[in-house]
């Protein structure tokens, strides 16, 4: 017995393949502009390098050596960002120390307070303060778990954000302005016409089996490192498309770890930082050409000792700690043969591929989160243009989702007679539109119970998931919610909202014990790499959990789908 | 002839139970709950399903009866888990529902407002289940308030337990359950029917139908069953324990001499819970540390594997294997059969290419329950080598490592 798939409208402007924040991005964009927009996302929104990216909206300070025009560009965009989406940004201070042992650390020392000075200069287009060059004792001070052997620092601030809620507040406005949101939904075909004008895409609903067949004038390709991929379903060869897939990982520790974020150097001199996010402490990130599977990418243990290895450097305490977990993602990074990974450039790249016959479909490469407002604002320029479309774009202007108002958490969790921690997640996820939750809340008393506890997701957010912001599986939800990413592993939660989202998609309920299982499943792959003497006894409690609950002796879990 | 257990899960607890049973001396040490204590209240007869079924021993049966709170029907049994999965396994606890006989019935179960419990997911989740449609059982969640008190609802399952231990309270449960409804065949409720045994009897004798649970999850009830039935048939066996941490075994000739770190208390604050009954003992009102030396002439490794902490990944720097035991005893870990090499890293145990199945794979080197080399060392539980982790398989070793120490000292030596 088959789910259907959400039901389909025939005939569009414009279809976007691909959910990530750019594809998201377009569809907001057009969808504001009237246009009649549908999006196809293979996976999940925010499955791609949106989801799985650090979060850090920040001004691109080190590219102002090599490319001041697009740290501004992106101090810009990090302000516009601040300003239509104030629930989903965060501030976070940062330290970078200069350790003693450092080559010339005094010299090295002053050219930073030099440089921070120079991007000081941007700095009120993303409402930060401005930096400070502080001694060692300072820095001691305001972070004491600090190493020891810091010769002096500088102080910054930028902004953190979830990538993957971002991508769904520009799908829910999108929605709102009649974009239809097709998740878990592969395009299969780009079809033209005799002139060459496209005119068709053909998919299939990957969880129902049901093929959809969309009758456009335009389509964006925004599928990120897919993109030489999707192209060949236009019948265009993949190197008109070329891109170069970095790896990047983080590993995610269950207690903050210092109360600012701290930026230091790994043994190869790269970047890397260690943020405290949430409950949690993230330390991300490394940069690898991928030549894997982009539908599974893992971190590796390698991988996790490089960054644990550069975080203890500056903070110590990062040995001693406990991994949560890893999440993996691949950036789709500009092509270029010859540069180190490091230096390849970050900007965007608009292909329309008229060049190769087929008009009309355009496609999407290179950019990073903070500027993908800019890069959806100029893509939908042309896509409009190409349509005849002249109404003027809105996407800086008009708040996201959740961002119209401020959110009063006391309010929120005086109306729904939940504790204020509850309130608090739910704020931050939604911001204002936490009062639709919330009110349901008060409806449905039942609703209020915490399904996961680690990371707490009261019934009701699930429950929105999966009506309003198109979640179809656990893994989605959690995407959402970051239900089950904490200490349990799932091992407590996957079931229950296994079981609401198969009774709310009208799927039988063995389906949502497997997508329980997959879950869990994919939980403990991710953890693995980072698994260390302090994690084992939990590691090895949730695995015999996981086998009473839910029967997982013998069982065959697919991590990765194969259809 | 004087044996010390290590470990006071279900191997070690059934090892001490068969040497006092045949006169010896044996001494338990334990000092957390282990594997045993965090079992859902399933008695898994394999590992997994394409493995061969237990076969077990009359002394098994013997030792479950002492116990008190296990079912080891003759075919099969089946339970509900928490999730909504029912599964077939060999025995149970007796507060947990056996499906099995129940097939073709119609079994009612309980939808109540507590939150950690949703009785209608998993009425659905069960009638979906293949078991269900090909028996035509029928699993209907009927709503019934037995939370009797608002502050009741953000208790754990466990303290939810405890408050059901009191026959006022079953009584009031009782009446509930008749009220909602006396058309149903049975009656499937959530993990907290008492962490006594009798308990789930009397609301089966009021009710006059099979009642029981579905599994718990770790720090459940079920667990918590275990380790009042083993305390309290520890008691009635006259049996030492000491609630401590062994630090090292070693043999001096032909006997053995363990240091312990124990807990004693200072003093012991008892304290009830609401008008219904239950007793707990608070710890943190001083636990003193000493050390102590016990002297036996054999000794029971029953310290569970990763789990239970019993063995541990080594320390990241360490320079020896990637697994050890969590104490020093003259024992060799093996994964897969092979005896461990020590590491060839700075950077702590490789794990990369095993999967998280060699937790389960790592072990004491033995042969049978015996340390090769070690006279009066026996291994029993999930820290033996190739050995399933189920608790009945467990159990059996720790009857089989018993009778391995019994053999060797006869009576009056």
């Amino acid at each position: 017995m088959r789910s259907k798939g959400p039901s389909v409208r025939p005939s569009v402007d414009l279809v976007v393949i691909g959910g990530g924040v750019n594809g998201t991005g377009v569809a907001r964009d057009a969808a504001l502009r009237g246009l009649r927009v549908t999006l196809l996302e293979s996976n999940d929104l925010g499955f791609g390098a949106s989801g799985n990216s650090t979060g850090f909206v920040h001004g691109g300070p080190r590219y102002l050596t090599r490319d001041p025009g697009l740290t501004e560009e992106l101090c810009r965009e990090s302000g516009t960002i601040q300003r239509i989406a104030p629930h989903l940004v965060f501030r976070v201070p940062a330290l970078l120390p200069v350790m003693t042992a450092d080559p010339w650390p005094r010299v090295w020392l002053t050219l930073l307070d030099a440089f921070f000075r120079a991007y000081d200069r941007y700095r009120n287009l993303k409402n930060s303060h401005r930096h400070l060059r502080l001694s060692a004792a300072e820095l001691q001070e305001i972070e004491p778990r600090l190493a020891t052997g810091i010769q002096g620092g500088i102080s910054f601030d930028e902004c953190g954000i979830d990538g993957a809620r971002l991508c769904i507040a520009n799908a829910l406005d999108a929605a709102r302005h009649g974009a239809q949101i097709l998740t878990h939904c592969a395009a299969t075909a780009i079809l033209r016409n005799q002139e060459g004008r496209v005119t068709r895409v053909a998919g299939r609903d990957r969880i129902s089996g049901e093929t959809v067949e969309l009758r456009t004038e335009a389509v964006v390709a925004a599928t990120g490192a897919w993109a030489p991929l999707t192209i060949r379903l236009a019948g265009i060869d993949s190197d008109h498309a070329r891109v170069r897939p970095g790896k990047g990982i983080h590993v995610y520790f269950g207690s903050q770890l210092a109360s600012c974020a701290v930026i230091t150097q790994a043994i190869d001199g790269r970047q890397v930082f260690v943020l405290p996010w949430q409950d949690w402490t993230v330390v991300g990130t490394t940069d690898d050409d991928y030549y894997g599977d982009l539908e599974d990418v893992v971190a590796t243990n390698d991988e996790v000792r490089y960054l644990l290895q550069a975080a203890a450097r500056v903070l110590p305490g990062v040995l001693t700690a406990r991994p949560l977990g890893t999440w993996a993602g691949v950036r789709p990074t500009l092509y270029a043969w010859g540069p180190n990974e490091d230096a390849l450039s970050r900007d965007h790249q608009i292909l329309d591929h008229a060049a190769q016959g087929v008009r009309g479909l355009y496609s999407m490469l290179g950019g990073k989160l903070s500027s993908y407002r800019l890069f959806a604002e100029q893509v939908t320029n042309q896509v409009a243009t190409y349509l005849e479309n002249q109404v003027e774009c809105r996407t800086h202007r008009r708040p996201l989702p959740g961002g119209e108002e401020p959110v009063d958490v006391a309010a929120l969790a005086e109306q729904g007679h939940i504790p204020t921690f509850v309130a608090q997640r739910l704020a931050n996820r939604h911001g204002c539109s936490a009062m639709d939750i919330v009110r349901r809340i008060a409806r449905h008393n039942r609703e209020s119970a915490l399904v996961c506890n680690c990371e707490p997701v009261t019934e009701a957010e699930i429950r929105y998931a999966v009506r309003r912001e198109f979640a179809r599986t656990v893994d989605d939800v959690a995407r959402r919610t970051y239900l089950g990413r904490g200490p349990c592993g799932g091992m407590r939660c996957a079931a229950r909202c296994g079981a609401i989202v198969a009774a709310l998609t009208s799927r039988p309920a063995a389906e949502g014990l497997q997508m329980a299982r997959d879950f869990v499943a994919q939980q403990a792959r991710r953890r693995w790499p980072a698994m260390n003497p302090l994690s084992a006894r939990q590691e090895a409690l949730i695995r015999a959990s996981v086998r009473a609950e839910l029967d997982t002796r013998d069982a065959q879990v697919s991590c990765a789908r194969w259809w | 002839m004087r044996a010390v257990v290590v470990g006071a899960g279900v191997a070690g607890t059934a090892a001490a139970w068969a040497i006092a049973r045949s006169g010896g001396e044996a001494i338990l040490v334990h000092d957390r709950p282990g594997a045993t204590e965090l079992y859902s209240g399933a008695l898994d007869g394999e590992p997994s399903r394409s493995d061969v079924s237990l076969s077990l021993e009359t002394d098994l049966h013997a030792w479950v009866r002492s116990l008190e709170i296990w079912a080891l029907p003759r075919n099969d049994a089946r339970v509900a888990t928490g999730a909504g999965i029912t599964k077939r396994s060999r025995g149970l606890d007796h507060t947990l529902l056996n499906l099995e006989p129940l097939a073709g019935n119609s079994i009612a179960v309980l939808s109540t407002d507590y939150p950690a419990y949703d009785g209608k997911l998993l009425a659905r989740t069960l009638a979906d289940s293949q078991w269900a449609e090909s028996t035509k059982t029928h699993f209907t969640a009927v709503a019934v308030d037995v939370v009797h008190e608002a502050s009741e609802r953000s208790c754990s399952p466990h303290d939810f337990a405890v408050l059901h231990d009191s026959p006022e309270r079953i009584e009031w449960l009782a009446e509930q359950l008749r009220s909602a409804s006396s058309s149903y065949d049975a009656w499937l409720l959530g993990p907290w029917l008492g962490l006594e045994p009798e308990t789930v009897l009397h609301l089966r004798q009021a009710l006059e139908r099979p009642v029981g649970e579905t599994t718990s999850l770790p720090g459940g009830a079920a667990g918590a069953r275990f380790a009042r039935a083993r305390d309290r048939l520890m008691r009635h066996l006259g049996l030492t324990v000491v609630r401590g941490r062994v630090l090292a075994a070693t043999r001096t000739g032909k006997s053995w001499k363990l240091d312990v770190e124990s807990y004693l208390p200072n003093r012991s604050r008892t304290g009830g819970l609401g008008g219904m009954g239950g007793r707990i003992i608070h710890p943190e009102a001083g636990w003193q540390k000493t050390a102590q030396v016990l002297e036996a002439d054999a000794v029971v490794l029953a310290c569970g594997g990763i789990v239970s902490g019993g063995i541990e990944l080594a320390p990241v720097g360490s320079m020896g294997p990637a697994f050890r035991l969590s104490f020093g005893a003259p024992i060799a870990l093996t994964v897969h059969q092979a005896v461990l090499r020590p590491m060839s890293t700075l950077h702590g145990p490789v794990l990369d290419r095993l999967g998280p199945e060699v937790f389960e794979s790592v072990g004491i080197a033995t042969r049978g329950p015996h340390v090769q080399g070690e006279p009066g060392l026996v291994v029993a539980g999930a820290a033996l080598a190739r050995q399933p982790h189920t608790m009945l398989h467990a159990a059996q070793s720790g009857l089989v490592a018993a009778r391995a120490v019994l053999e060797t000292w006869r009576p009056g030596q």
